[in-house]
């Protein structure tokens, strides 16, 4: 390779590199909030009795573990744009995509939660007269989010990865600025090294520093 | 004017579309049997002393990286800086590939984890040979916890296995994207894709869950 590693053409678009990193990381945490949300309803919906409700819940989970990021915003953004008329703007369309396809993750994560709640407690908390409301906050909620909290801090990981892919579409994240770096000084070497290390950085400290804080504050007190 | 859907474009292409799905599925198997092996190839590295730091490193790096990332970084940046050109084939399988082995590694591990300790000590207590407390004790449990996970795992790939066309991989979606643009039909070109790919991952799914079943039923 001509020059060795050219370190400084990586400083001179590192300003860009980090702006796309904050774009990157930007569009996981607003994708992370639609499908904490979204991934309620459905789960809750999915717990229903009438079929009405359950089964286009699970066929939501079913249809979003199987769709790839890449062809969902494909479709989305292009596909559904020219076809309906309704023209979502790159990150809009990006923050929707990412966080629908992990909203059906994160409806199974909120079931295996419940489902670590062992029938006696609920019995237990009723017999000795707690509310509704105080039964899913004092009793229900602390035991199912030392479930919940650990797996949906995974899922971010997960959801920060995926996000890579959103400049398929335009949105200016780390890796779009790889590219055009790359197209404008023809170092691809250098400037994909730069966004790969920043991803890695990225998750490796939000899963040794965040995330493990995260698990522990949410563990079980015995 | 209200968009004018034209599925018979869609028919008239039937061809490419197979033949694009099908390398789409190449992909996807031959960066499993990649993973399957190299995965395994790490899980017992971990275990040992000096290359298992090594290993160990390898999964953590390789679990954290964006297999998007990877795939340019390997099919343009190595390939310039190296000055070794993999085709975009070879890249894909590649990328996907040794990505899968990090995760792989860790099922391996849990597998061979959940076996106890006390089947080997029993098997060698018994006098079976090192190679026969193996094939005959602890890989039989260990398959038990390995096969399904690895499966789930295959759906993952096969999720992965869409993103190879944007090195110029001619797959399912390579041709999407091309029709799409040759006759401005995005819509038709894609639903017709993805409806191939989702229903493809939710079949897989599906086996992997019967399969589950049954292993669970057996034990």
């Amino acid at each position: 390779m001509e020059g060795g590693f050219r370190a400084d053409l990586v400083l001179a678009g590192g300003r860009l590199l980090l702006a796309g990193l904050g774009v990157a990381v930007g569009v996981a945490v607003a994708a992370m909030a639609v499908a904490v949300i979204v991934g309620l309803v459905v789960a809750a919906l999915r717990q229903a009795r009438s079929p009405w409700l359950w089964v286009p819940a699970f066929a939501y989970i079913q249809l979003f573990r199987g769709t790839s990021l890449y062809v969902f915003i494909l479709w989305v953004y292009f596909g559904l744009a020219m076809a309906t008329g309704v023209a979502l703007p790159p990150v809009g369309a990006a923050v929707v995509c990412l966080g629908m396809l992990h909203s059906a993750y994160m409806a199974e994560i909120y079931r295996a939660g419940l489902s670590a709640v062992p029938r006696g407690q609920f019995e237990a908390a009723r017999a000795l007269g707690l509310s509704g409301f105080s039964l899913y906050r004092d009793v229900v909620a602390p035991q199912a989010l030392a479930v919940i909290v650990p797996a949906a801090a995974n899922l971010f990981v997960d959801v920060l990865k995926d996000s890579a892919l959103v400049g398929v579409v335009g949105v200016n994240d780390v890796m779009r600025v790889a590219d055009r770096l790359t197209r404008f000084y023809f170092r691809p070497f250098e400037f994909f090294t730069a966004a790969a290390g920043l991803y890695v950085a990225t998750i490796l400290a939000f899963s040794h520093l965040v995330a493990r804080r995260l698990d522990e504050r949410f563990a079980p007190r015995s | 004017m209200p968009y004018q859907f034209e599925w018979y474009l869609v028919a008239r292409h039937w061809q490419p579309i197979v033949v694009g799905a099908l390398v789409t599925y190449w992909v996807a198997v031959v960066s499993m049997a990649l993973a399957s092996a190299f995965g395994l190839a790490l899980a017992l590295a971990q275990r040992a002393p000096v290359v298992g730091r090594a290993a160990r490193v390898y999964v953590q790096l390789m679990r954290a990286v964006p297999l998007y990332a990877f795939l340019l970084w390997l099919y343009y940046g190595l390939s310039v800086a190296a000055g070794l050109t993999l085709g975009p084939l070879v890249a894909g399988c590649l990328s996907l590939g040794l990505i899968t082995a990090a995760y792989m590694a860790e099922i391996y591990r849990a597998g061979l984890r959940a076996v106890g300790r006390g089947q080997v000590d029993a098997a060698r207590a018994l006098g079976l040979s090192p190679v026969a407390v193996y094939r005959d004790v602890v890989l039989p449990q260990a398959v038990r916890v390995i096969l399904p996970a690895a499966a789930s795992q295959f759906v993952g790939v096969l999720k992965g296995a869409a993103i190879v066309s944007v090195v110029g991989v001619p797959d399912l979606m390579f041709f999407a994207n091309w029709a799409s643009l040759r006759y401005f039909k995005p819509f038709e070109f894609y639903t017709v894709a993805g409806a191939i790919l989702v229903g493809s991952t939710v079949l897989v799914a599906g086996a992997v869950a019967l399969l589950e079943r049954r292993l669970r039923a057996g034990r």
